[in-house]
Parts: C-alpha cells; structure tokens; sequence
C-alpha cells in the first residue's frame, strides 16, 4: 500500500512539474485533485473543530455555555439572504473585537516595547578597537540609521522633502536591501522545494539514490 | 525548444547531478551551534514543547529539521510534548515522533506526546499559556490527555523549559513570543525555520528574545553534523549550493544578453 502511494505522489509530481514544459491536460488533473484534497480536508478538519470544542463539550460535559460561541457562528449563514444579510456583522464584529484584544495586548510588549529596547544599543564602546573609527560599534549604528530612515519613509503625512526627503532617500536602501535578503532568502527556499522533489523520485520511488 | 526550457533544462541537470555528491557543512554556523547549545544544556527530563506550525508545500526545508531537532531531543532523554498551530503539521510530527521514539526505546504518552491541531492561532496560544488541557483534551490519536504521564507537573506552555518551534511562518514563533513571552519572561525559544521565514524573524533574535535559529536545509544539514547523523540536509547541501551557482549564472548570462540587445538596438 505504502508503495502504492509512492507511485501516486511520484507521478503527481512529475505531472504537476510537466507545466515546466507547456500547459496539458496531466498537469490540469493534478492541480484539480489537489484543490479536491485541500477543500476535502479543510471540511473534516473544521468539522473536528466544531465537534470537539463546540459540541462534545456541551452534550458530554455540561458545558451549555458553547451554544453562545455557536450561535454567533452560525450567523454567518444569513449571508445567503439578501433580507438577514445584516445579521453576519455581530460575529464578524464579535471575531474583530476578539482577535484585535488578544492581538494587541500580547505585541503591546514582545513586539514593540521589546523591539524599541532593542534598537536603543550603545553606539561607543570603549573595548571596540577595530574598525574605521575605534571604539565605535558599526553594527548598532547600522541598526539606529537604518531603524530611523526607513521609519521616515513610511512617514506619509508630509511630503518627503528636506530632512524627512533625505532621511526617506536613504531608508529606500535600507528598504531595497532587507527585499533582496528577502528575495536571495525565498530562492534557497525554493530550491529545497526541488531538491525534496528530486530526492523523492530518485531515493524513494526509483531507490537509485 | 524555447529559452526557458534551456533554462530549466540546465538548472534541473545541474542539480540533479549534484544530488549524487553529497557533502554537508564542514562547520556550523553561530546561530546554529546556540540552538545545539540550548537543548544540550537542558538537564534530563526537562520538558521541551515543540511547534510543528508548517504545512505540506514546505515539507523540504521543514522536516529534515524536525527530524535532527527530535532525534537530539530524543537522545538527551528530554520530555517532547508537540503542538501546532497548523493542521498539516501534526501529520508530520507523528511520524517523526513514533520513529524516532521507537528507535531510542521510549515510550509514546510517558516520554513524548504529540497533542496535534488546535484551531485558534492567537486565541489558542494564549490559553495554551495557563492550561494545557484545556486546549487538548485529547491527543492526535484520541487519547485522554488528563491524566498523561507526560503532562504530568505541567499546568500550561508557560512551564515548559524550553520551546522548539519549527515554523515556515515569521507568524508562528511571533504568537508564541507574543502570547506567552509577553506575560512570561522565562519563556525560552529556539526556532526552525525556513530561508524565507528568517529575515521577519531576526529582530526578534537580535533583541534576545529568541535565542537562536536553524535555516533551511542548510541549518539541518549543520545540526545533523553537529550530532553525527545523516540526513537529507547532508545529501542536499551540493545540490542547493550548485543550484545556487546555476541560478547566480543565469542571472549574470541573462543580463550581459540584455545589455548587448540594448546596445544593438541603440546602433
């Protein structure tokens, strides 16, 4: 069976990467069973989720409170009618009331007091005696110009000109560099994609590996 | 045949033959050796929660690492308890797990437990923080979780000595820094993650509040040197840098065909 299933994957895969040639109907299969799956085991999993946190602990254990939650739910059904269509706004303002408390409570600290303390470094240090200039540190004056400058670029309520057009020029380098980290960043990421794909036909399918 | 099939054509070869000569990292880098350092230092029986927050398209990079990740933790005799915030994850973490465990002779439900799915992502974690058992009841197999070995003395994430998440989203060590960190301060993360997911991530590691990171294949393939096994992230490691030269090459042809097309134009 496990071999079977091999097989299956080996071959979906190479009629998924068939596009690299042209367009073909093997290619069309493989993406629509996909989206099949994907649907199919986004319905069971979201069905575990309302059975186990929403039902079971009502009926097995008492917990009446959970027809609240459920209800709210379920309004959002009343988006197929054009008359109760207004009624979908209670859970939606009920998950944007939730998540926004929880949200922003928890990065309130972790995301931006620590991240403020974090970019206020000392930027003399007397142990430093390497560099263009000693005793300075080139990593946290690198971090405070580029913290500082690329904050002014996103400074959209006056025009970029003067100081901020200075200060906004040079954040725009800080700004193309953090994309090309990103971009070198999602390539390797990619190419591990292939190279799994690749191992798998050779080691687990055709075991020439 | 057209250009981008010569493109393809090259790129495929050339990796695919590097896959034949596998090598590895001859040296680990910093950040690497911290997330070795953090788990060696953690005394036997201390208790380890582990994130499986990724899906299947980045099982690649995902789990060569969380293979070398739980076979470390496996060895030093460490209590695994894995969660995720993802659904696809736990799939993974199971098989990993079972492997592994069976291999070292340890037992599912006394010495690791792999809790699965829970839906919620924010809203989870932080009851997830206060009380385990109330996020899961039971188990990824069904399992009663009450009165399990492994969560025994454990009251909520909060408790736990150190936390190894493997994500393929800056998102999923974010939460739980945000959710447990932010009220917790003891609260100790090493991540695993993807290329991709690191640059969002590295402020956070800069500011201390992760302690160190893995990257890719690349970091699985210096932490299986690190603890003397041999993995895909070994296998992979010519086949990535060739495939980086490969791409590096293409860039420099593609742009010195452009500029002499310009220059022809131009005359």
């Amino acid at each position: 069976m496990e071999t079977l299933g091999i097989w299956i994957a080996a071959l979906l895969t190479l009629a998924i990467g068939s596009l690299l040639w042209r367009q073909n109907p093997l290619y069309r299969l493989a993406e629509h069973i996909l989206v099949g799956f994907t649907a199919g085991h986004l319905v069971v999993i979201n069905f575990f989720n309302v059975k186990n946190f929403g039902i079971e602990p009502m009926v097995k254990g008492g917990m009446w409170i959970n027809i609240v939650p459920i209800i709210i739910g379920l309004l959002f059904y009343f988006r197929f009618s054009r008359r109760y269509a207004w009624l979908t706004r209670i859970p939606l303002a009920y998950f944007f009331g939730l998540s926004g408390a929880i949200g922003i409570t928890g990065a309130l600290d972790a995301s931006i007091r620590q991240q403020i303390i974090a970019t206020v470094k000392p930027l003399y240090e007397p142990e430093i005696i390497w560099g263009f200039i000693p005793h300075l540190n080139i990593n946290n004056i690198i971090i405070l110009v580029g913290t500082i400058t690329t904050l002014a670029y996103f400074f959209m309520t006056r025009p970029h000109k003067g100081i901020t057009g200075g200060m906004a020029y040079v954040g725009r380098f800080f700004i193309m560099v953090t994309l090309g980290a990103r971009f070198g960043a999602v390539v390797m990421s990619r190419l591990s994609l292939l190279i799994d794909r690749l191992y798998f036909i050779l080691h687990d399918c055709l075991k020439i590996l | 045949m057209r250009e981008h099939h010569i493109v393809f054509l090259v790129f495929g070869i050339s990796v695919l033959i590097a896959l034949f000569v596998p090598t590895g990292v001859k040296e680990a880098s910093r950040q690497t050796v911290v997330v070795y350092d953090a788990i060696e230092e953690l005394p036997e029986g201390s208790v380890v929660l582990l994130g499986a927050d990724f899906d299947a398209h980045n099982r690649a990079e995902m789990v060569p690492q969380l293979e070398v990740l739980v076979e470390h933790l496996m060895r030093r005799r460490l209590r695994v308890i894995a969660v995720s915030m993802w659904d696809q994850g736990p799939m993974f973490a199971e098989r990993v797990l079972r492997r592994v465990g069976d291999e070292h002779g340890l037992e599912y439900g006394i010495d690791y437990v792999n809790l699965g799915y829970a839906a919620g992502a924010q809203s989870m974690v932080r009851l997830l923080k206060d009380d385990i058992r109330a996020v899961y009841k039971t188990d990824f197999s069904g399992n009663e979780t009450l009165n399990m070995p492994v969560l025994a003395g454990l009251e909520g994430a909060k408790d736990v000595d150190l936390m190894v998440d493997i994500s393929d989203n800056p998102s999923g060590p974010t939460t739980y820094l945000e959710q447990i960190q932010s009220f917790h301060k003891g609260f100790r993360m090493v991540c695993g993650l993807t290329a991709s997911a690191v640059p969002p991530i590295m402020p956070y590691v800069e500011s201390g509040q992760i302690e160190g990171y893995i990257i890719g294949l690349k970091g699985a393939s210096e932490y299986e040197g690190l603890i003397g096994v041999r993995g895909l992230g070994t296998i992979a490691m010519t086949a990535q840098s060739v495939g980086q030269v490969a791409i590096l090459v293409l860039i420099l042809v593609g742009n010195i065909f452009f500029l002499m097309e310009r220059r022809r134009r131009a005359v």
